[in-house]
C-alpha cells in the first residue's frame, strides 16, 4: 500500500520535474543567445570616423549621386539605316564590338549623330561627375542598397571613357580626349577607395583598359604637343596610395552580405544556403583576420612590394597560397586579395611604361629613332626612371623591336595558374598593354 | 439503506465548508492531470513556440534579425491565442469532466457527498492552474529569447506589453476552459466538436460578414491583445468572383472581460446543471 502511494506521488513529481528541466533548458538556451552578439554574423560597421566621412559632403559618393540624376533617363530610340550594297533596304545599325556606340549601348555608327546627341545629352552629368574628382575621399553608405551599384559601378568611367574616344577618334579633338582620359583614370581610382575585393577588380579592369587605349593612341599619334601634354598629365598624375587590406575585407564582407540579403529578398537563396554562405564568409574573414593581425606580419607582406609579396606568398605554407586553395578557391577572400594586389600593380606598371613610352615616341620623333637606354629618353625631363613594379628593376627596353620596347615579366605566379594548374600562365606588359598568355604544361 | 446514505451524505455536507469540497476537488483534479505524460506533451508543445526566436538568433539575420518586437507580437498572437490557447483548452478542459465520463468512473465520484457546483468549480481551478503554469512561463522565455533579436528589449514597456499578453491569455484560458469543460460534460465526443467548434467555427465566423463573430470567444480574446504599431489585419476573403472585405464590428477591453466572465460563468453554471441533471451510469459501468 505505502509502496504504491509512494509511486503515485512520484509520478506527478516527475511531470513537475520534467517540465521544469524543459524550462530550465530552454531558459539556458535564451541566457546563451542573449549572451551572443545579435550582430555576429553580420559584417562590422565602420568606425564611427569613417561613418562621419561617409555621410560628410566632402564624400564623393554624394557627388556622383548627384550626377546620376543628371543622366538621360532613356538611350536613343533606335532607328534603321541603309544597308550598304543592297539600296532602298534598311535595317537597324549592328553596332560591333568595342566600338565607342556599344559602349554607350546605342545602335548607331559611331560617327551617327544619336552618339554625339546622347553625349551632348551626358555633359551636365559628366560635369557634375568631374566634380567629385576634387573630393578627398569616396565612401558608400552602408544603406546604399541598389543605388551603390549605379555609383559604385564604373558607369561613370564608361561614360567619360566614350567620350574621350569619340573626342579623340571622331571629333579629332585629342587635347580634350586627353583630359577625359585623365579624368576617367581619377575617377578609377577615387572609386576604388571604398572597393570590395570583387568591385576592386572591376574597377581595375576598367583602368587597364583606359591604359590600353592611352597607349593605343600614344603609339598612333605622330604630334609632339599632344604626346606632350599627355607626359605632363601622366606626370602629374600621382600613383595611388596603398590598397587597405583591412577596409578591403570589411567592403568585401559588407557587398557580399548585401549580394545575400538581396538574394533571399527576391527569393532566390532559402535558409540553409544563406547561412552556410554567411558562416564562410565570418569564418573566412576571421581567420585572414587573424593571419593579418599576427604580430603584424600579414599586414606588412601584403602592403610589400610585389616582389617580396610573391615571395612570401610562396614562402610561408599558412599564407594566402595554402589559404586560397583551402577557402573557397576563386570565391575565396585571399584569392580576391591576390588579385586585387596583382591588379594594383599591373595598372603601376602600365602607368609607369606609357610614361616612358611617351619620353621613347617623343624622343624618336625628334631624333628619328630610339635612344640606345632609357636614360636617353629620360634626361632632362625625369629626376629618376620608374621602375618595373613587378621587378624592382628598370623595365626592359628592346630599342630595336618596336613591338616589344617595352617589357615587364609581370608577376612569377598568376592567381588563376592554382585552379588550372595544368597550364602555364604569363602575364606581362608590353608597351603599356598587359597580355595573359596561357599555354598547356609539357610533363 | 438509501435513505440512510441521502442523510449522511446530507449532514457531511452540512458539517463540511464549500471551500473544503471545493479545495479536495482541485487538489484531486490536480494530482490526477499531473500524473497523466501528455500533460509533458501538452507543456512541451506550449513552450514549442520559444525555439523559434533561439532558432532565429542562430540561423537567420537580416529581416527577423532585427524585428524582436515583431516577432514576440506575432509569436503570441499568431501561435499562442490563435492556436495553443485553444488546443490547451481542449487538452485539459474536456478532460476535466469528460475523462471520468469516458472512462466511467463518474458515478463513483458523484456517489461522494460533494455540492456538484464544488466538484466543477474545483476541477476548473485546477485546469486554471495547470494551463496558466504552462502558458506563462512559454510567454515569458519568448519574451526573452525575443529579445535576443534586435530592436526588442528588457525595458519596462516591453515587460508591461509582456503581462498584458499574460493577462489576455488568462482571460482566454478562462473563456476556452469553461467551454471545453461543458463540452466534456456534455458531449460523448468532446474534442470532435471542440476541434470542429473551435478551430472550424470560429475560423470561419471570423470571415463570415455580419455579427457572427461575436459568437465565438476569439473575438473578445482578441479585442484584449495591446493594440501596436502593427494594424491589425483586416479580414479579407478571396473567392473565386472577387475579394470582400469584412466590416469589422470593434468592441472594447472592458466589455470583452465582461464577456469573457459572462461566458465563463455561464458554461460552469450549464457544467454544473449538467453534471447535475446528466444520468451518467450505464449499463456496462454498472456491471463492471
Amino acid at each position: 500500500m505505502r509502496r504504491t502511494r509512494g509511486r503515485k506521488s512520484h509520478r506527478e513529481r516527475r511531470t513537475i520535474l520534467v517540465l521544469a528541466a524543459i524550462v530550465c533548458v530552454l531558459a539556458v538556451a535564451v541566457l546563451w543567445a542573449r549572451s551572443r552578439d545579435p550582430e555576429a554574423l553580420r559584417p562590422p560597421p565602420r568606425p564611427p570616423e569613417m561613418q562621419a566621412r561617409t555621410a560628410a559632403p566632402e564624400n564623393a559618393y554624394h557627388v556622383l549621386g548627384e550626377a546620376l540624376y543628371l543622366l538621360p533617363a532613356e538611350n536613343p530610340m533606335p532607328k534603321k539605316y541603309p544597308v550598304p550594297g543592297r539600296p532602298g533596304l534598311e535595317a537597324f545599325y549592328s553596332t560591333e564590338v568595342n566600338s565607342i556606340a556599344r559602349e554607350l549601348d546605342i545602335w548607331a555608327p559611331d560617327d551617327g549623330p544619336e552618339v554625339a546627341a546622347y553625349l551632348e545629352q551626358c555633359q551636365p552629368a559628366i560635369e557634375k561627375a568631374k566634380q567629385a574628382l576634387a573630393c578627398p575621399y569616396f565612401l558608400i553608405p552602408q544603406e546604399a542598397g541598389q543605388a551603390k551599384r549605379a555609383i559604385g559601378d564604373p558607369a561613370f568611367t564608361t561614360l567619360l571613357h566614350a567620350s574621350c574616344r569619340h573626342a579623340w577618334e571622331i571629333r579629332n579633338d585629342k587635347q580634350t580626349a586627353l583630359d577625359l582620359f585623365f579624368d576617367a583614370v581619377r575617377l578609377c581610382r577615387l572609386l576604388r577607395q571604398d572597393g570590395a575585393a570583387n568591385e576592386l577588380s572591376w574597377i581595375q579592369s576598367k583602368e587597364q583598359n583606359l591604359w590600353r587605349q592611352l597607349a593605343d593612341y600614344v603609339k598612333e599619334t605622330g604630334d609632339p604637343a599632344i604626346l606632350n601634354h599627355a607626359l605632363d598629365r601622366l606626370m602629374e598624375l600621382e600613383e595611388p596610395p596603398p590598397l587597405d587590406w583591412n577596409l578591403i575585407l570589411d567592403a568585401e564582407w559588407r557587398s557580399e552580405w548585401e549580394y545575400l540579403e538581396r538574394m533571399r529578398a527576391q527569393g532566390s537563396l532559402q535558409g540553409p544556403a544563406t547561412l552556410a554562405n554567411v558562416l564562410r564568409m565570418r569564418h573566412e574573414r576571421r581567420m585572414i583576420r587573424s593571419i593579418i593581425n599576427k604580430g603584424g606580419i600579414w599586414t606588412q607582406t601584403l602592403s610589400l612590394p610585389y616582389p617580396r609579396f610573391e615571395e612570401a606568398l610562396g614562402g610561408n605554407p599558412g599564407g594566402p597560397l595554402a589559404a586560397a586553395k583551402d577557402y573557397g578557391g576563386c570565391e575565396s577572400v585571399w584569392y580576391r586579395l591576390w588579385e586585387a594586389k596583382l591588379g594594383q600593380t599591373c595598372c603601376a606598371a602600365m602607368q609607369r611604361q606609357l610614361l616612358l613610352l611617351a619620353l621613347l615616341e617623343l624622343h624618336r620623333l625628334d631624333k628619328g629613332q630610339y635612344p640606345e637606354a632609357l636614360a636617353g629618353a629620360a634626361a632632362g625631363r625625369l629626376e629618376m626612371l620608374p621602375v618595373d613594379p613587378f621587378t624592382e628593376e628598370q623595365f626592359q627596353y628592346n630599342p630595336l623591336t618596336p613591338e616589344r620596347l617595352l617589357v615587364s615579366p609581370g608577376p612569377k605566379t598568376y592567381p588563376r595558374s592554382l585552379f588550372r594548374p595544368d597550364l602555364n600562365w604569363r602575364a606581362e606588359i608590353v608597351n603599356g598593354v598587359v597580355g595573359i598568355q596561357t599555354t598547356p604544361k609539357e610533363d | 439503506m438509501n435513505e440512510g446514505h441521502e442523510t449522511a451524505q446530507k449532514s457531511a455536507i452540512e458539517k463540511a465548508p464549500y471551500m473544503r469540497f471545493l479545495g479536495a476537488s482541485m487538489h484531486h483534479a490536480l494530482v490526477t492531470t499531473l500524473r497523466r505524460k501528455r500533460t509533458i506533451l501538452a507543456g512541451v508543445i506550449a513552450l514549442l513556440p520559444v525555439v523559434i526566436p533561439l532558432l532565429l538568433t542562430v540561423f537567420t539575420e537580416g529581416a527577423f534579425g532585427q524585428e524582436g518586437n515583431k516577432l514576440f507580437v506575432m509569436l503570441v498572437e499568431d501561435i499562442y491565442v490563435k492556436a495553443l490557447l485553444p488546443l490547451l483548452a481542449m487538452f485539459f478542459g474536456t478532460m476535466l469532466i469528460g475523462e471520468d465520463v469516458e472512462s466511467q468512473t463518474i458515478p463513483y465520484l458523484l456517489t461522494r457527498p460533494f455540492p456538484r457546483s464544488a466538484l466543477v468549480l474545483g476541477r476548473f481551478a485546477a485546469y486554471m492552474i495547470i494551463a496558466t503554469a504552462l502558458v506563462l512561463p512559454g510567454i515569458f522565455l519568448t519574451f526573452a529569447a525575443c529579445t535576443a533579436l534586435g530592436s526588442f528589449s528588457f525595458s519596462p514597456a516591453n515587460l508591461r506589453l509582456m503581462l498584458h499578453y499574460d493577462g489576455a491569455l488568462i482571460m482566454g484560458l478562462m473563456g476556452y476552459g469553461a467551454f471545453c469543460m461543458w463540452l466534456g460534460a456534455f458531449f460523448k465526443r468532446p474534442i470532435i466538436v471542440g476541434v470542429t467548434t473551435l478551430f472550424g467555427w470560429q475560423r470561419l465566423a471570423f470571415f463570415v460578414p455580419g455579427l457572427i463573430d461575436f459568437f465565438t470567444i476569439e473575438k473578445y480574446v482578441t479585442a484584449l491583445l495591446p493594440p501596436l504599431a502593427e494594424a491589425r489585419e483586416t479580414p479579407t476573403l478571396r473567392t473565386a468572383l472577387a475579394e470582400f472585405q469584412k466590416q469589422q464590428f470593434l468592441i472594447g477591453a472592458a466589455k470583452s472581460v465582461a464577456a469573457l466572465c459572462i461566458i465563463t460563468a455561464a458554461m460552469i453554471a450549464i457544467t454544473v446543471f449538467v453534471v447535475r441533471w446528466r444520468e451518467y451510469s450505464q449499463a456496462k459501468a454498472m456491471e463492471s
